[in-house]
This record gives structure tokens, C-alpha cells and sequence, in this order.
């Protein structure tokens, strides 16, 4: 188990560099950093002081591995745009975005996994056609037109909820039904297949011949290990949350990292999105070793091999 | 994508249908929202159109350019003059505090401009006072300026963009910490800074008015949306009284809306076509002045801007009609005229066209436009879309043949800051045409304004008959705000809300 935790946490720092590596030169050779910070009606001599100010005219190799250097040392650098430090930046705006992720998550559980065992119950049925129509428009459905969407409904024409902004919790609720629609179709479906799969097992049949209640034998004997992957998917959608954040921030002006994602790859602040990236990556790494410690503490088949 | 704007068009319409609750009057509050938030409110350490806007409310110039008359007048000084073409004696106006009570006076003119063009001060946005060399304290209520070279638009940048900053406040709370909480001596003052939510100013009620005048509304709260559509959202339903730089489709959808009034306002940002006249970027069709002038004939600029900008105006010369010196009688125009470019084509050995890279970051529709136009001719055009940055370096890099690109002059009235810009023989000048640069050279070394028209007048003429740049229209933005609101649009795209009142 020791050496399969190893493994996983190793492989995940060569992925997080990757992609910080990636990331950097992504950035850079999308144009010019100078000229972005600069703005557009800047003057040549503008960009050439801003170039040498920020040490943008050095080697961009030098440039990543000082970055590097750093960041390896819990010093993530200057925003090249907001006055605050990078770290202060995101320590800032990430407690936004977890809040919002973790109510997505939430909701797609709530909705996922009722409407997976029910459908499960009753396979080929009209509430298990539902189950798979909600699960397909989830999927189908662009979060952007959908979050437009919710909020053109409930916010514009029912003004039940607040159009946009983060300072209560009701400001959440959009976003949060807007990121965790979007989750729901996985957990739904697996929910459904890991009952249907665990329904007719031949525990599940021992137990009603025992003449157990339904109830139980649903609740406590089924469900219990029909979620076990439920809970590993739970782990990975949470960080597919966070990278989803990007979009619904936007649309709903919130100051979480995805907000502040958008607004840095627009203007190139390149540390910013670096350590964005690095945090959501280091996140989605964690959540993905969880999930696989999960799975293989729950299912010693995996360990084994 | 179309279709999911069509439905989102569709679901906005359906919104419509219900009562707005516009509200901003009764509490005497105006609520704006923009795109994006200034990194700081250190007007001098950012870059943002937004950070310009707000130096127009929180903080003043010396004089102020009159926005209807365009005449310079007398603001937080009585009187500039110079003294020489490189020295300008400055006369304070007395009585003036800043918005923490604090007395104006020459030391923070002194104060401001020697510590924004200090390089070790590492401001972002040192462009407006770069051009002064030394300022220095004459008198209590006296300063004196200093130039290197003579900077013909000094009057415009000390009537616009050059802000006092309070001496001792911002010694005391250091550059980050005046980026928290400005202070200035403008019609409203920062009551509270919420950042990434609500910049809220109050009216300042110790205003001494000057060339700008007291503020007609007790309170703005400048909020930060950056999708349009949850702006447009916000108006309607009541939270927002003025949203800006809509798209035409959009304009157009509001303006059919009860309760809310859209009106396109002409701003100082100019379209154009930049050809590589000198052939830095290889020899083309295009170093043929002919070729030049047929494309310049076979684009409908009109049609263009009637059809997809939906207001603005056809522009002629190469520069905004306001700026000073943008005037040239003499200087040839280009109606559409297919045929003629056609024949020009023609003349110039190119009878059934070419093919050209053309290279453009922004209005896809526009550019897409003007390449049908131009296939009209035979002249097939490749479309090159890149980002601004990656355009701006490469075209600067003497790689780029023919472009689409806009300028806003930043926002200053001046042909100092477009044409001479771009005809100064440095990077972004393609034409690299000597007769023009002496002659705007020349504009540009003296202030006495008889002098400069009459260069300037040259020059706009010979870039028009040879053809370097094509000028294509100004741009208009969409502005949508509530019925109660009183609001004018300038061409300097600046929202000048100390302007505006309900009615």
C-alpha cells in the first residue's frame, strides 16, 4: 500500500511540472507580456521600460527556472498587474472558489445518487428514461448557457436570487446548481450501474430471502457498495469543480482563482496563472491519489495488481 | 455558437417582458457597471481604461479641456504659459484642498510629477508626465516645468491626463497603500473600496468646481462584471443604471425595452488599414501605390460601419476629426468605387489580382467584410487572426504586409498621438516615408498652432494620396442605462459621471 502511495504522489509532482512548464511557454508564446501589461495605446518606450522592469527581457528559460526556484521555496513571486503578491492573490480568492465547488459537489450528489437508485429500481422505465435525458442535457448543455440561463429565470424574471456577485449564500446558489448539473450525469450514471450490478448479486437475493424489509436491504446492504466508486468519482469531479470555476466565476463575477484565472490569462500576468494552475493541478492531483488510496483501500483487487 | 447566443437573445427577450424596478433616483445613487476592476486605484500605476476614467472623478488636472467647446480652461491652475517652447511657468489656483483636507499646493505638483517620473517609483502608467524633465517650486502657489525637447501637445496632457496626488497623504500611506484609499482633489472622493466588488464615491461637497464643474450626483458605485450578458442582466433588473460597450446586437435588443434607453456614442478610437508601403516585410503588391489606392477604393467603409458598428462616421484622414491638426482640405478621398480600383488594379500590372496575408485581432466581421469587398476586385486576402500582443509584436517586427488595427490615441485631442505616432519612422511605422516625417517632425517642434496646422495639413495629405494608411471609421459603443438617467457620451471614451443627473 506504502509503495503504491509512492508511486502515485511521485508520478503526481512529475504531472504538476509538466503542466507548470507547459504552462509557462503556452503563455509566452501568445504574444508579448510587456505589451499586455502595457495596454494597447502604450508606446514603444512604454513596453521597453515595463520589459526591463519586470525582468520580461531576460532568456525565457531564465525566466521559468527562477520562477521555479521560488516557487520550490514557497515564494510564488510579484502579480505583474495587482500590487498584491502572487500568493496573497490567491490565498485571497481560493476560499471563493472551494465554497463553490464543494456546494457543486453537493448538489450533483444530491441529484446524482437518488435519481441513480431509483432508476436502478426501475430499469427501462419512464423515471429511467428521465434519470438518462437529465443525465445527457447535463452533459450536452454548455455551463456558460446554462448559468445565463438560470440566472435570465431566477434571478431576472422571478428574482428569487441574486444575479450575480459572491457576498452571501444566496449568491452561490446559481453557480453552485450550474457547476453541479454539470457533475450530476457521472454520479448518476454510476449509481445506476453499480445498483443494477449490485441488485443482482447474490447477497442482495440472500437477504430478501431472509425476508429482510426492502428498505434495508436498499439502504444498508446495496447502496453501501454501490457508492464505493460513487465516492472515488466524487473526489475527481471535485477537481473537475475547480477548473470548471474558469467560466461560472466569470459569468457570475465572482472573485475566486477561476475569476482571477480569466482575468490573468487576459493579461498574460504569467505568475499569476502559474501558480493558478499549479494549485488547481496539486488539488487534482491530490483528489486523484485520494481516490485512488480510496479505491484501493476499499477494493484489495486493485492493490493487488 | 450562434444558435446558443440566438436562445440567450431569446431568454433576454422573454425576460424583457417583465416590469424592470430601475432604481438609482430615489436613493440618489448611480450604479455603474464595467468590465473590469483597476488592479489599484493608483491611477498612476495601472493601465486600465477604467483607471483613466476614475482619474477624471477622484483626482484633477492643472487646466481641463472644455468637453463641448474643446477650449482649454482654467481648472486646478489660473493660468499656464510659456515661457520659452521647453519651459512652462505654472500658476496655481489657492483655496483647493484634497478630500482629506489637506492644502493644495505647488509642493504637490512638485511632489507628483518628479515621484511618477522617477523610474525607482516603477509606475505603470508614467506615460503622461514622461515628456517633463524637471518641475520645480517658483512659489507657494507658482511651479515651473521643464522639457528636454518641446512637446507640442503639453497643453492637452496637462488639460487631461497629468493629476495632482496630495503630497503628504501619499508619504504617509506609501504607493500601495494610496492604491487602497486614493485621495484627490475631483468632484467625487472614494467613500469605500471593496476590492474585486464596489469602488463607492461620494460627492465631494468642498469641490471648487473649475473647469468641470460640482458633481450632480450624490453617489456612484462603480461595479465590476466581466460578461456582458450578466451586466445586461443586472440593468434590467433593476441593480444597475448604466452599463457600457455594448455590442451593436445588443444595443439593438435593449433599445426595443421600456425603462431603459440605449444610445451609440462616437468615441475617439479610430479603424484603419496599414499597409507596408516600404516593403519591410518583403517585397508585395502592396509597395505599389496603386495597389494601395485600389483597395483603398473598393471597400465600402460606409457599409460597413451602417451595417455592423451601427454608429461612429467614415474617416478620411489618419486621425479623429477633433484632434487638433486633423485637418486637410486637399487631401484625396476614397469613395467606393469598384471599378476604379478595378482599373487601378490594372495600371498596376495586377489585372485579376493577387493573394495577401492580412492580419487583424479584433471585429472579425469587420475584417471578414472587408475581405469580400476586396475579393469583389480579385484581391484574395488570407485572414491572419491573432491576439493583440502577438499582431502588435509582429507587426513591429517588420513581418506583417497589411493589417486591420484601432487606435484610441489615448484618448488625447492631439495628432501627436496617432499620426505622428505612426509615421515617426520607429517600429510601428510602416510607410517609412521621409517627406512625411519631416513634415510631422516639424508639427511637432514648435507651439505656436499656425505652424503645426499648416505641417500637419501636408502631411495628412500625403498619406492620403499615397495611400499608407486607410482610415475607416470611428467606433461607437453602446451604452444602456436607465430612463431616469441623464447621461451625454464623449468621444474620449471616458464616462464622465460627475456629468450626469436624473431627470
Amino acid at each position: 500500500m506504502l509503495n503504491f502511495a509512492m508511486r502515485r504522489i511521485l508520478m503526481s509532482i512529475l504531472v504538476a511540472i509538466t503542466v507548470s512548464i507547459i504552462a509557462f511557454f503556452l503563455v509566452r508564446v501568445s504574444g508579448d507580456v510587456a505589451i499586455a501589461l502595457a495596454g494597447e495605446e502604450a508606446s514603444a518606450e512604454d513596453i521597453s521600460e515595463i520589459r526591463e522592469i519586470y525582468g520580461l527581457d531576460r532568456p525565457i528559460i531564465i525566466q521559468y527556472v527562477d520562477w521555479l526556484g521560488k516557487a520550490v521555496q514557497g515564494d510564488f513571486g510579484e502579480s505583474l498587474f495587482f500590487p498584491e503578491t502572487v500568493w496573497e492573490l490567491v490565498a485571497t480568492r481560493l476560499p471563493t472558489t472551494l465554497r463553490l465547488a464543494l456546494a457543486g459537489l453537493v448538489i450533483s450528489l444530491l441529484i446524482g445518487i437518488p435519481f441513480g437508485v431509483i432508476a436502478a429500481l426501475r430499469p427501462n422505465s419512464w423515471i429511467d428514461r428521465l434519470s438518462m435525458t437529465i443525465a445527457v442535457a447535463g452533459q450536452a448543455i454548455p455551463t456558460f448557457w446554462m448559468a445565463l440561463m438560470l440566472m435570465v429565470l431566477f434571478g431576472l424574471m422571478l428574482g428569487w436570487t441574486p444575479i450575480s456577485g459572491d457576498e452571501s449564500w444566496q449568491h452561490f446558489i446559481l453557480p453552485a446548481v450550474t457547476l453541479g448539473y454539470y457533475s450530476t450525469p457521472p454520479i448518476m450514471r454510476l449509481t445506476r450501474s453499480g445498483m443494477l450490478e449490485v441488485l443482482s448479486a447474490d447477497y442482495i437475493r440472500t437477504a430478501y430471502a431472509k425476508g429482510l424489509h426492502p428498505a434495508p436491504v436498499l439502504f444498508k446492504h446495496a447502496l453501501r457498495n454501490a457508492v464505493i466508486p460513487v465516492v472515488a468519482l466524487a473526489s475527481v469531479q471535485f477537481g473537475h469543480m475547480l477548473s470548471g470555476a474558469i467560466v461560472i466565476e466569470s459569468v457570475f463575477a465572482m472573485q475566486g482563482i477561476g475569476y482571477l484565472a480569466w482575468e490573468s490569462i487576459l493579461r498574460k500576468d504569467i505568475a499569476v496563472i502559474q501558480t493558478i494552475l499549479l494549485v488547481v493541478c496539486l488539488f487534482y492531483v491530490f483528489l486523484t491519489v485520494l481516490s485512488d488510496l480510496l479505491n484501493a483501500w476499499l477494493d484489495p483487487r486493485i492493490r493487488v495488481s | 455558437m450562434k444558435l446558443l447566443k440566438r436562445t440567450l437573445f431569446a431568454a433576454l427577450g422573454l425576460a424583457m417582458t417583465a416590469s424592470p424596478a430601475l432604481a438609482g433616483k430615489d436613493d440618489d445613487t448611480l450604479v455603474w457597471i464595467t468590465t473590469f476592476e483597476p488592479p489599484t486605484y493608483n491611477y498612476y500605476d495601472q493601465t486600465l481604461r477604467e483607471g483613466t476614467i476614475l482619474s477624471r472623478h477622484l483626482w484633477d488636472s492643472l487646466f481641463w479641456r472644455d468637453l463641448d467647446t474643446g477650449e482649454y480652461v482654467p481648472h486646478l491652475a489660473t493660468k499656464i504659459e510659456f515661457a520659452d517652447p521647453k519651459t512652462i511657468d505654472i500658476t496655481l489656483r489657492e483655496g483647493v484642498t484634497f478630500h482629506n483636507g489637506e492644502k493644495f499646493d505647488a509642493d504637490d505638483v512638485v511632489f507628483t510629477l518628479t515621484m511618477v517620473n522617477d523610474p525607482e517609483n516603477k509606475m505603470a502608467n508614467r506615460n503622461p508626465v514622461r515628456w517633463i524633465s524637471k518641475a520645480e517650486k517658483t512659489g507657494e502657489y507658482s511651479v515651473r516645468l521643464t522639457l528636454d525637447k518641446i512637446f507640442a501637445p503639453a497643453i492637452e496632457y496637462l488639460s487631461t491626463s497629468v493629476v495632482m496626488y496630495p503630497n503628504e497623504y501619499y508619504q504617509e500611506v506609501g504607493k500601495d497603500g494610496y492604491g487602497r484609499a486614493p485621495v484627490g482633489t475631483g468632484p467625487y472622493k472614494a467613500a469605500e473600496v471593496v476590492p474585486g466588488k464596489r469602488l463607492v464615491m461620494e460627492k465631494n461637497e468642498n469641490y471648487f468646481g473649475g473647469g468641470k464643474g460640482q458633481a450632480n450626483i450624490g453617489k456612484v458605485v462603480m461595479r465590476f462584471i466581466p460578461e456582458a450578458n450578466t451586466q445586461i442582466a443586472e440593468l434590467l433588473s433593476g441593480n444597475a443604471d448604466l452599463i457600457w460597450r455594448l455590442s451593436k446586437e445588443q444595443g439593438e435588443k435593449l433599445s426595443s425595452r421600456s425603462g431603459v434607453n440605449v444610445v451609440a456614442g462616437e468615441t475617439m478610437r479610430v479603424g484603419y488599414l496599414q499597409f507596408d508601403s516600404a516593403g519591410s516585410a518583403g517585397e508585395t503588391p502592396l509597395t505599389n501605390v496603386k495597389v494601395r489606392q485600389a483597395i483603398s477604393y473598393a471597400i465600402d467603409r460606409k457599409a460597413i460601419l451602417d451595417n455592423l458598428m451601427g454608429g461612429g462616421q467614415v474617416i478620411d484622414l489618419a486621425c479623429y476629426p477633433t484632434q487638433f491638426g486633423c485637418e486637410s482640405p486637399d487631401a484625396p478621398k476614397y469613395a467606393y468605387d469598384p471599378a476604379k480600383a478595378k482599373a487601378l488594379l490594372a495600371e498596376a500590372g495586377y489585372p485579376n489580382g493577387f493573394e495577401i496575408d492580412f492580419y487583424a485581432y479584433r471585429n472579425r466581421d469587420f475584417a471578414e467584410a472587408m475581405m469580400g469587398f476586396m475579393n469583389q476586385v480579385g484581391i484574395k486576402a488570407s485572414l491572419q487572426w491573432m491576439k493583440y500582443s502577438a499582431l502588435r509584436d509582429k507587426v513591429r517586427a517588420d513581418e506583417v504586409p497589411f493589417n486591420f488595427m484601432t487606435w484610441g490615441s489615448g484618448s488625447v485631442n492631439d495628432i501627436a498621438n496617432i499620426t505622428a505616432y505612426f509615421f515617426d519612422g520607429r517600429a510601428d511605422d510602416l510607410a517609412l516615408d521621409a517627406e512625411v516625417k519631416a513634415l510631422l517632425d516639424a508639427g511637432g517642434a514648435t507651439i505656436d498652432p499656425a505652424e503645426r496646422l499648416k505641417n500637419y495639413r501636408e502631411a495628412l495629405r500625403l498619406i492620403a494620396e499615397r495611400a499608407h494608411w486607410l482610415p475607416l471609421f470611428s467606433y461607437a459603443y453602446f451604452y444602456a442605462m436607465s430612463e431616469d438617467l441623464d447621461f451625454q457620451t464623449t468621444p474620449d471614451e471616458i464616462v464622465h459621471l460627475y456629468r450626469a443627473k436624473w431627470k
